[in-house]
């Protein structure tokens, strides 16, 4: 039953993902990035960690996509798109690196993915609101200042970019 | 209980769509959307590395990568409407002046 939940899961994603790089209209790839962050959402889930899917989709196919599409549509994008397609050497180069990255990438993990020893029992409430904040208000209190501060500088940062008076 | 590499591969079959596309597409906003998959893709390596160690260090990673994505995103939206309104272009071909 997990394995057909993950491979439903799996094959939404790759296949949202490739359309996502596939489509000539942006406005298809945004809606099938939404499909994608889903799919990994739901991954999430199944990886028992049930926060990070909630706030993957919270954030994620929420906020991130709604940003996304008002962009998108503000910028009037069907005028300005290149039509003819010029598959040239930078193209065939770019192609050609990125699947061999990928290639090598698989390998990789191929060989890697035996190393860390495998914990077969979990404490129960593994991933949850509780157990993350724990570690992330112990631990990593310091880099969670830090963000703060991050997304203070991106507030102000983002309102003298857009809010400029020529 | 499914082995978390099936996960793993997921992730880097994610990570390598999002390097194809942003080393083929030219549109910036695209190019924006690849970054958001391959960090999607790292995410899900994390998860199940996290899974499989029985460590949370690997999800309190993917939300400060999560929030960092999203301020990322932000600005730079930010920037490409001001290249836009002032270029009308979103080709990054065409955005060369700062190749010299």
């Amino acid at each position: 039953m997990e394995n057909l939940f993950f491979y439903i899961a799996a094959i939404l994603a790759v296949a949202s993902a490739g359309s996502v790089i596939l489509q000539r209209k942006v406005m298809y790839s945004v809606l099938s990035l939404i499909v994608t962050l889903l799919a990994v959402a739901w991954m999430y889930a199944m990886l028992s960690a049930p926060f990070l899917a909630v706030v993957q989709v919270i954030l994620y196919a929420g906020a991130i996509m709604v940003l996304f599409l008002f962009v998108v549509m503000m910028l009037k994008y069907e005028k300005t798109e290149i039509q003819r397609f010029r598959p040239g050497l930078l193209w065939c180069t770019g192609l050609l690196v990125a699947v061999f990255f990928l290639m090598k990438l698989i390998y990789v993990i191929n060989r890697a993915s035996s190393l860390p020893p495998k914990v077969t029992t979990l404490p129960p409430d593994f991933g949850s609101i509780k157990s993350l904040g724990g570690v992330l208000y112990t631990q990593y209190l310091l880099p969670v200042e830090l963000t703060g501060i991050l997304l203070l500088v991106a507030v102000v940062g983002v309102a003298l970019l857009s809010g400029i008076k020529k | 209980m499914l082995a978390a590499d099936q996960y793993l591969m997921v992730g880097v079959v994610l990570f390598g769509i999002g390097v194809i596309g942003f080393l083929t597409r030219r549109n910036v906003v695209v190019l924006l959307m690849c970054i958001e998959l391959m960090i999607n893709g790292a995410g899900l390596a994390f998860v199940s590395f996290c899974r499989q160690t029985g460590s949370l260090e690997g999800q309190v990673f993917v939300l400060f990568a999560m929030v960092i994505a999203s301020v990322e995103i932000a600005v730079g939206l930010s920037i490409v409407l001001l290249v836009f309104r002032n270029r009308a272009t979103l080709d990054v071909d065409e955005m060369e002046v700062l190749k010299w």
